[in-house]
């Protein structure tokens, strides 16, 4: 049953995604044409260039502005999707289907999962295709062979398990997200009118407390136990305590949330 | 001995207001009986009906079905209409058949499309497109196609004009599997009383009455219809 949620799941937010990504993919190449175009009118027509200039920099600009909707949009669909199905009169197919309510949390949470990775893929993918020349390709590969050796990372293995442990601190953190925005979801629906507001007015609040504990433990850690990480390279820090750390508190967060989404869920569906 | 379908412990739903939408309902009711679910407004018809199906929860009491509280496994044994439409609207009426395909093994994929045939609603029809009529004749159809143990119909003929009425009457009494339980609640009870064994009379959430439609004409000498007026008279 897991499996057909995900499917169904994944199904119903790529028809807004496939055009999402179709469009940053063919503004990509347009804006790359536009830098050339600005560059070429700079060389050959300078005394035009104050009127032809406009063209390419509207493409730039708009590149921009779609770069910027592009990020909050993969939030805003997954979110949305998520509160219409679970919440709104979608919630009568949703909940009255064979599968339980852990099982459709886990679907949406892994489904959202997914999406937004391949979604931070295409704009790092069209960023670079936007920016990357056949020189800077070159250094660009030698600017992470040469961070790479500051982190220690000098064989495959070493390369493979570091990659591995960037991808889980992705993924623990981008579920850690989702977490945090269905638990506020599955609060909000208890009140009988505005359930969408009582959701943001939680997760507003939860963001407040989530940055006081973030700097009073910050805090903690630069008066107390400061001097027991003096003697240990940056790196090793990074790479043996933060990171670990991260990911066990973002997976460890996010198994709390969507635990009491589940519960709020089962025992207290309000569908009204 | 079979287990009754339904079966209410002291049920009580009370919602943010305070009163009671259902007090203390204790109610068995056995398989295979086309049941009316009958009240005024606000007697607690629709509260019943989603508390069966796990889309709201008591305030206290206990409902079973089939001896199952409601859950997974209930869900897969009920087949539920609600009184308004909640499909998603940019899917096609295909996408929606094949979705009630993948979760309900009880699903008959074919019995499904020959009525959509005789309705006249091609596959390929996005839902948004449909008609109101059309779009609750759909929902409908999804029903009555899987061979359920027990299904809820909350109003499937409010709303709608006389010769659909005729359409969604004969599609439920041809398309249930006789061992099956339909509880229909429904305010129109002239239209459906010819087609129901039991009624249940609800009012203020409080059951008034739970008898089989031969006894209460044989006893009031009424039908049912003249019955529920003089019962539920303002």
């Amino acid at each position: 049953m897991l499996g057909k949620l995900i499917k169904h799941d994944f199904k119903a937010a790529a028809r807004q995604f496939i055009p999402l990504f179709l469009f940053v993919i063919l503004m990509t190449p347009l804006t790359r044409f536009s830098f050339w175009f600005s560059d070429f009118i700079q060389e050959r027509m300078p005394e035009y260039s104050k009127y032809l200039e406009i063209i390419p920099n509207t493409v730039i600009c708009s590149y921009v502005v779609t770069m910027i909707i592009f990020s909050m949009a993969t939030v805003l669909i997954l979110a949305t999707h998520f509160y219409r199905s679970m919440v709104t009169r979608e919630g009568y197919l949703t909940h009255t289907l064979p599968v339980t309510s852990m099982q459709l949390i886990g679907a949406k949470t892994f489904v959202s999962v997914i999406w937004t990775i391949l979604a931070i893929t295409i704009g790092v993918l069209s960023v670079l295709a936007l920016l990357i020349t056949m020189n800077g390709l070159t250094d660009f590969g030698k600017t992470i062979a040469s961070s790479l050796k500051e982190f220690q990372i000098q064989s495959i293995s070493e390369f493979i398990l570091f990659f591995i442990e960037l991808l889980m601190l992705m993924i623990a953190s981008i579920a850690f997200s989702y977490g945090k925005i269905f638990f506020c979801i599955s609060i909000g629906q208890l009140c009988k009118d505005h359930k969408l507001l009582a959701s943001f007015g939680i997760y507003f609040g939860l963001n407040i407390l989530q940055r006081f504990v973030t700097n009073f433990g910050m805090v903690f850690i630069t008066l107390f136990l400061l001097d027991s990480f003096v003697s240990m390279k940056a790196e090793h820090i990074l790479r043996y305590l933060v990171m670990p750390s991260l990911i066990l508190m973002y997976g460890g967060m996010c198994a709390i949330f969507l635990a009491i989404s589940n519960q709020m869920f089962k025992k207290h569906l309000n569908l009204q | 001995m079979q287990l009754p379908i339904i079966e209410c412990r002291d049920l009580t739903k009370c919602y943010t207001n305070g009163s009671p939408a259902l007090n203390q309902l204790t109610i068995s009711l056995p398989p295979g009986r086309i049941i009316g679910l009958l009240g005024p407004n606000g007697s607690g018809k629709t509260t019943l009906i989603k508390l069966i199906n796990g889309l709201i929860q008591p305030t206290s009491g206990e409902i079973l079905i089939n001896g199952m509280k409601p859950g997974a496994d209930s869900k897969a044994i009920v087949s539920y209409l609600p009184d308004a439409t909640y499909l998603n609207s940019w899917m096609k009426v295909d996408d929606i058949l094949h979705y009630f395909q993948d979760f309900y093994k009880d699903f008959d994929i074919h019995k499904a499309y020959d009525m959509l045939k005789s309705l006249g609603v091609p596959p390929t029809a996005r839902l948004k497109h449909l008609s109101k009529g059309n779009k609750e004749k759909v929902q409908l159809i999804l029903v009555m196609s899987r061979n359920a143990a027990l299904y809820c119909l909350d109003e499937p003929i409010g709303g709608v004009d006389p010769a659909a009425r005729d359409f969604i009457l004969r599609t439920i009494i041809s398309n249930y599997s006789e061992n099956a339980t339909i509880l229909l609640s429904t305010h129109l009870i002239y239209d459906i009383e010819h087609v129901l064994d039991e009624v249940l009379f609800l009012q203020n959430g409080i059951l008034r009455m739970y008898n089989s439609v031969d006894n209460i004409r044989q006893q009031s000498g009424k039908s049912v219809d003249q019955f529920f007026r003089e019962v539920f008279r303002c």
